[in-house]
């Protein structure tokens, strides 16, 4: 729970660190919200990223990285807080409008999402795509939520496996 | 990514057929921490998703079995699927494990007990179990748990909600 900050005296203008998609895009973002990633807190506290140079990201492309960055972005003052215990009540319930507004996404950059926050090991990312998927998923029968999930319907024998397959797990479906 | 979607028709099978590699290319622990999130019952199910699904129940490391109401939530109800769930997954390790139920008779006390010394052994490091009942005259409202030693070195925390510890424990 180390700050992020190097703590290098900085008056005023925070540090700016650039970030190059795989599709080379270049992203220059505060230190503080690229620090949420877990991957990037060590080079970015080493002082890399910063100038001319970028830290390259070589398995995200930029419509993802940018959402990602959004995320960091916002979530950024609230983590140099340690989890912000001084933040009110107002701020938290604006937090959680952002998360629900922010996962509310086609699956495709969903999963594209979920990758990259696995990648970049953003705790709070990780959480908040998990619950989204988890919650596409509750309460549904197995048929519904592979059209949740956007699975094309099964083929004649997926589905004779999938009738073993719920005669096997039947304690399960009780 | 926002561009390779919805083709135009006539073409719809394809982005689908995508949908089902992207979710499949996802690590384990990114689906397994989806699947710490849904009730016991929901995970299992999952196995039926598709091959990526099919043994990843095994390795969460969550457990919620919980009932919802009295009638479903006897011991008795949810036995065999406890023993199922326990059995199956082996000794897994398990970060969490919860047991919500509403009643229980008498001989359904050493069953609980074996399931309260597997996930022990499972490293279980949160454990929570809430087992009430309306007890008749002569009967314990308190599910009694072994007086056995439990020795674990990675338990650290333990809520009972009706159970009674037959033993002591030190930290």
């Amino acid at each position: 729970m180390a700050a992020p900050e190097s703590g290098d005296g900085n008056n005023g203008a925070a540090r700016m660190v650039t970030l190059i998609s795989s599709d080379n895009t270049r992203f220059e973002v505060e230190a503080a919200a690229a620090s949420l990633s877990q991957t990037l807190q060590l080079t970015i506290l080493d002082g890399g990223g910063g100038g001319g140079d970028g830290i390259p990201l070589p398995n995200v492309d930029s419509a993802t990285l940018s959402k990602v960055l959004e995320y960091c972005i916002k979530h950024a003052p609230a983590a140099a807080n340690g989890g912000a215990p001084n933040a009110t009540a107002v701020d938290r319930a604006e937090l959680e409008r952002f998360d629900n507004e922010f996962v509310n996404i086609d699956q495709s950059v969903l999963y594209s999402l979920i990758m990259a926050a696995h990648n970049l090991e953003i705790e709070g990312l990780q959480s908040l795509v998990a619950k989204k998927v988890a919650d596409m998923i509750k309460g549904k029968s197995p048929m519904e939520i592979r059209r949740t999930l956007g699975f094309p319907d099964p083929t004649p024998e997926e589905q004779a496996e999938m009738n073993a397959h719920m005669l096997e797990y039947g304690w399960a479906y009780e | 990514m926002l561009r390779r979607k919805r083709s135009k028709n006539g073409a719809a099978a394809a982005p689908v057929e995508d949908e089902i590699d992207r979710l499949s290319a996802l690590p384990d622990d990114a689906l397994r921490q989806v699947l710490d999130l849904l009730p016991a019952n929901e995970v299992v199910r999952t196995s039926v998703l598709a091959q990526r699904w099919r043994h990843l129940w095994k390795s969460t490391t969550v457990l919620c079995v919980r009932s919802e109401d009295e009638r479903s939530g006897h011991v008795k109800e949810l036995r065999e699927f406890v023993d199922h769930l326990l059995l199956l997954r082996g000794g897994a390790p398990l970060e969490r494990y919860e047991l919500w139920f509403f009643g229980f008779d008498d001989e359904d006390v050493p069953r609980v007990n074996l399931w309260f010394r597997h996930v022990v052994m499972c490293k279980v490091r949160i454990l929570r179990l809430e087992i009430l009942r309306a007890a008749g005259p002569n009967q314990n409202p308190l599910l009694e748990l072994d007086d056995l030693p439990i020795v674990s070195q990675n338990l650290m925390t333990l809520k009972l909600y009706g159970p009674k510890p037959g033993f002591t424990t030190t930290t």
